[in-house]
């Protein structure tokens, strides 16, 4: 049986090239059969927080994900599927019945998510799929998923090239395979295989390229985690500047020789690097690996790609070595890998999974900024977003320091007697509260008991807005009424 | 006159909204469509307002047949802008059609924005083939008003000056009588008092001042022309709000008196600016307390004093203006003035720069009075359009640098407000708070780059506000032009772009060796135009 096995595998990868097909049609009936067993398809209830009204949920909403076996119980699929998801459920080909899955492990920054089944709901173990790591550029590639009609599903697309991105919800970017002009569109977490064996899952579909996660990230994932604490992948703690400009080169005091290496232009607080490198540097190699002056490198397998694969593949707490070009001279710095949570930077990239922090105070409303809060101006929320705002985010978002670990506002005003006369108020960031200066979100808390004696509360926002004075006692004695007129079970979330 | 309010943004937003809605009302390309309407016409109206004799004399006896519709007469103009990417060029030129009419002293009032830079100037009396060339002799561009004389003092002979009345009262009949589109002839509508209040003036987008608006039909060509009543001039007709219907604004007596006695020196200075910011706080009845008021207090609450104005130093955040001059202000922020109820900067609206005016504010929870000194009090960034002015610039290596303006601004299109970089769009919204160093008189930005291998790097710092070069602050075009000509310590000017980690690095020798060759491949006539 496994000589044929062999033999048929042969034929078929010798063949598959020519595309002949019945050669393919028999590679795909086989592997359909084996997906039967591998496949599922997820039906997902989300509920995230109104961003404008975050003590309210919103609307119940279901989605449809999809995923595979990679052990008898053990689901992988995309990250995005486990965003505020509330329950999750899969069904199996030919079977009617929904199986419990629960969130065993989740990387929002390499998009991957691996989901455990109820055992006894799920019934017979699911045969795993094994990712090979493979790259063929210009082979054909089939991708395959359970359909929500229990229908085994196929399409096909080109594997184009090898790139580092950041994938739709993430801040960092990793490995993906691209692939171009699919015969069909494809969804998150599909399966992609390259004959008979398995390279990797979807992590995003489009018209004309679909983004593939490959099975070196896969199985990088998987093997951290199984770990009893999950560590992630390293974080670039650094932006670059193409460094073309021979001026800027004599400037630096570079050598002739040296013709390559990538400008640091910023330095953030958090990542790998935040606490090695100064803006100015040169970064000339990473691990080795020489950048050329739009800081990429040439991967024996990949082509050119983007330097930060190379801290992007790593574990923190390793180490690395940096060669760059500082005050005139080569050195070799010694990098710890580091990474960090959406959570922890000054304004988060995300927030999934959890109850934004806010608090209602006499009708004003505070929260925190986040990239998403942005969206309440609409498409072309760069151009619309108050500046004031906006430049946190664009320049300060990788840079929170014991200072300044939150952006808190006063998001807007929910009108009441009590705050007559600043109802138009909104979009302001708060400097201090009562004196005290507003670090992060809960600090307000400990604001609000400064200055006993104070019939008020006065908090004080950034660029000249006005002071807001709060009665005390009027505020305790509405509040109640305040949050039954607008809806409000919960009056504050404060971690 | 220029003022802030808490809606911080009302200037800046309204220049978004409502340059889209407002159009001024000079007509481009008069054309040869022939709606008629006849001199009888006019003398008829005329009658229904009974003529009010002149208050002087004429000096020879007045001529048969002659009307006060005679002294409203045609400009044709030709206007051409500034460009404001690479000044030493100019943009593209228009012709239109305006009105004018005649005042005392022998001139004729009309809008700014009819003659603002003006190429060629001609004047057209009503139904006489003629044409009089003209020239424009004071322009006030924050209120919209020109003084345009012709060159032949026989021009002046059979016409009669119209004299100037006060407010209308809304709902009042007033009569427009001006050369809109649609005909040659001189062309009177009919309509009333529709509102008044303080409003946007769109020649320069952001000035504030009186508005009143009829429902007379004012359309393209009728600007400059006179509304009247009781056969006095109550307003020159000016702009319209496009998105609307019967909505038509003229600029009232009060603002017309005020331009006419500013140039009576020979100079236009301006209307004063408060250059604070102010918050009608006073409404919640916790931060009145908070401010140590009494009760009975009524008044405006400053938010921020605008750095090197008249203001500073005077007057501070957290203090609560409760009179302006005569008048008491409310909790609005508003005075009883010309019978109506206007916001309160309307007081000093009445002064001319140079003079002052009495406040009466609180303090700590003290009353005490001090004196505002009237001055335009711009900012290093100004919020409104300039006009008449060569724009100055400075061209090295290719790299052109100008002035910070709205002008630039709106060189990024329809939609500049959300197009243009983020920088220059932080500054606009709010240079008066993030920078707080007194010695900067204007931002400088690189407005073009002129190719050449000496910038081939540079395109990334394009529409960039310069911050420092080789480490010294910016503060005027002057400060780029000194810096830049200097020989950096290591042959290399570092420029340090606002809001940009990453300095622009130019080999200053190369520079310097190149800057002939580029002056002469794009024609650029002098390397600056800086005036002193």
């Amino acid at each position: 049986m496994k000589l044929i096995q062999i033999l048929v595998i042969i034929a078929g990868l010798t063949m598959c090239t020519s595309c002949s097909p019945a050669v393919k049609k028999s590679t795909l009936s086989e592997i359909s059969e084996q997906m039967k067993n591998s496949l599922v398809n997820l039906r997902i209830s989300v509920e995230g927080y109104e961003s404008l009204q975050p003590w309210k949920q919103q609307d119940v909403a279901q989605k449809t994900g999809y995923g595979c076996a990679v052990g008898p119980y053990l689901i992988l699929t995309t990250a995005d599927n486990a965003a505020n998801a509330t329950v999750i459920q899969a069904r199996r080909y030919a079977k009617n019945e929904f199986i419990p899955a629960t969130i065993k492990a989740v990387d929002y920054e390499c998009n991957l998510c691996l989901l455990e089944l109820d055992k006894n709901a799920a019934g017979q173990p699911f045969q795993p799929i094994t990712f090979t790591e493979e790259y063929q550029p210009e082979n054909e590639l089939f991708i395959y998923w359970l359909s929500t009609g229990g229908h085994l599903t196929t399409a096909r697309g080109i594997l184009d090239r090898a790139q580092c991105e950041s994938n739709p919800i993430s801040f960092n970017r990793t490995l993906y395979y691209i692939l171009t002009n699919p015969s069909r569109t494809a969804s998150q977490a599909n399966i992609v295989f390259d004959g008979r064996k398995a390279v990797g899952i979807v992590s995003w579909a489009g018209a004309s390229e679909v983004g593939v996660v490959p099975s070196e990230s896969i199985n990088r994932f998987m093997k951290a985690a199984q770990k009893p604490q999950y560590k992630g992948f390293g974080a670039v703690g650094f932006d670059v500047y193409a460094l073309l400009d021979p001026a800027v080169r004599k400037f630096l005091k570079m050598p002739e020789d040296i013709q390559h290496g990538v400008y640091v232009s910023q330095v953030f607080t958090l990542g790998t690097g935040s606490t090695e490198l100064k803006t100015g540097d040169v970064i000339l190699a990473i691990d080795g690996k020489t950048l050329n002056p739009y800081g990429r490198y040439l991967h024996e397998r990949y082509d050119r790609l983007t330097f930060d694969y190379l801290i992007a593949t790593r574990t923190p707490g390793e180490k690395i070595p940096f060669e760059i070009f500082r005050d005139g001279e080569k050195i070799t710095l010694d990098v710890e890998v580091k990474n960090f949570s959406a959570a922890d930077m000054l304004v988060p990239h995300y927030e999934y999974d959890k109850q934004p922090e806010y608090m209602v105070l006499g009708g004003y409303v505070f929260q925190k900024l986040t990239r998403d809060y942005f969206l309440l101006w609409g498409d072309n929320w760069p151009g619309k977003a108050s500046p004031h705002l906006y430049q946190y985010y664009l320049n300060k978002a990788f840079n929170p320091t014991e200072d300044r670990k939150d952006i808190v506002i006063l998001s807007y005003v929910l009108p009441a007697p009590l705050n007559l006369g600043y109802q138009e108020q909104g979009r302001l960031v708060v400097s201090t509260w009562n004196g005290m200066k507003i670090r992060k979100f809960s600090d307000i808390k400990k604001a609000r008991t400064l200055n006993p004696n104070s019939p008020f509360d006065i908090v004080e926002f950034e660029l000249d807005s006005p002071k807001i004075v709060i009665p005390r006692q009027m505020a305790a004695l509405y509040d109640p009424q305040i949050a039954k007129i607008y809806g409000i079970q919960k009056m504050e979330n404060i971690n | 006159m220029k003022r802030f309010t808490i809606k911080w943004t009302l200037p800046v937003l309204l220049t978004g909204i409502l340059v889209l809605a407002v159009y001024v009302c000079a007509a481009q390309d008069s054309n040869s469509v022939q709606t008629q309407s006849t001199p009888a016409q006019c003398s008829e109206i005329a009658k229904e307002s009974p003529a009010v004799p002149p208050t002087s004399p004429p000096t020879n006896a007045e001529p048969e047949n002659i009307t006060y519709e005679k002294s409203v007469v045609m400009l044709q103009v030709v206007q051409q802008r500034w460009d404001y990417k690479t000044p030493w060029k100019q943009d593209q030129m228009g012709r239109g059609v305006g009105t004018g009419f005649i005042i005392d002293g022998k001139r004729i009032l009309t809008n700014a924005h009819n003659v603002s830079n003006i190429k060629y100037l001609e004047v057209k009396k009503q139904n006489i083939a003629q044409r009089y060339p003209a020239k424009v002799v004071q322009v006030g561009h924050d209120c919209d008003l020109a003084i345009v004389d012709v060159e032949d003092p026989s021009f002046y002979d059979d016409m009669l000056p119209l004299q100037f009345g006060d407010i209308p009262a809304v709902n009042s009949a007033v009569t427009t009588c001006g050369f809109p589109v649609g005909g040659m002839q001189v062309s009177i509508t009919k309509g009333v008092v529709s509102r008044i209040e303080v409003g946007n003036y769109s020649h320069t987008q952001a000035d504030m001042h009186l508005l009143v608006q009829t429902d007379a039909a004012i359309n393209p060509g009728n600007s400059g022309g006179p509304v009247m009543q009781n056969g006095k001039v109550v307003g020159v007709a000016f702009q319209g709000l496009k998105a609307a219907e019967n909505i038509g604004y003229m600029i009232p007596t009060t603002i017309i008196r005020h331009f006419l006695s500013d140039v009576e020196d020979g100079t236009y200075d301006g209307f004063p600016s408060t250059a604070v910011a102010v918050f009608e706080g006073l409404h919640n009845p916790a931060y009145k307390a908070y401010l140590q008021l009494p009760e009975n207090a009524e008044g405006i609450v400053i938010l921020f004093v605008q750095q090197n104005s008249t203001a500073q130093d005077i007057f501070k955040p957290g203090d609560v203006f409760t009179k302006i001059g005569d008048f008491n202000i409310d909790n609005d922020g508003m005075i009883k003035i010309h019978d109506l109820s206007l916001d309160w900067s309307e007081a000093l609206e009445q002064k001319q720069v140079g003079e002052s005016i009495d406040i009466t504010f609180y303090r700590d929870g003290k009353s005490q009075k001090a004196q505002l000194k009237a001055a335009l009090n711009l900012p290093a960034l100004p919020w409104t359009l300039q006009f008449d002015k060569q724009p100055e610039y400075y061209v090295y290596a290719g790299l052109t640098f100008t002035p910070l303006s709205r002008n630039y601004l709106q060189t990024f299109g329809r939609n500049w407000v959300t197009d243009m970089p983020f920088m220059l769009r932080y500054l606009f919204y709010n240079s008066l708070q993030i920078t707080t160093d007194p010695n900067i008189k204007e931002y400088v930005v690189l407005s073009e780059i002129l190719p050449h291998e000496i910038n081939a790097y540079c395109t990334g710092f394009l529409s960039q506000a310069v911050e420092q070069i080789n480490g010294v602050r910016i503060y005027s075009l002057k400060d780029v032009v000194t810096e830049l000509q200097k020989d950096p310590p290591g042959g290399f000017h570092q420029i340090q772009f606002m809001g940009d980690d990453v300095p622009m690095i130019l080999d200053a020798a190369q520079c310097r060796a190149k800057q002939k060759d580029i002056l002469a491949k794009y024609e650029v006539p002098t390397e600056a135009f800086i005036k002193e």
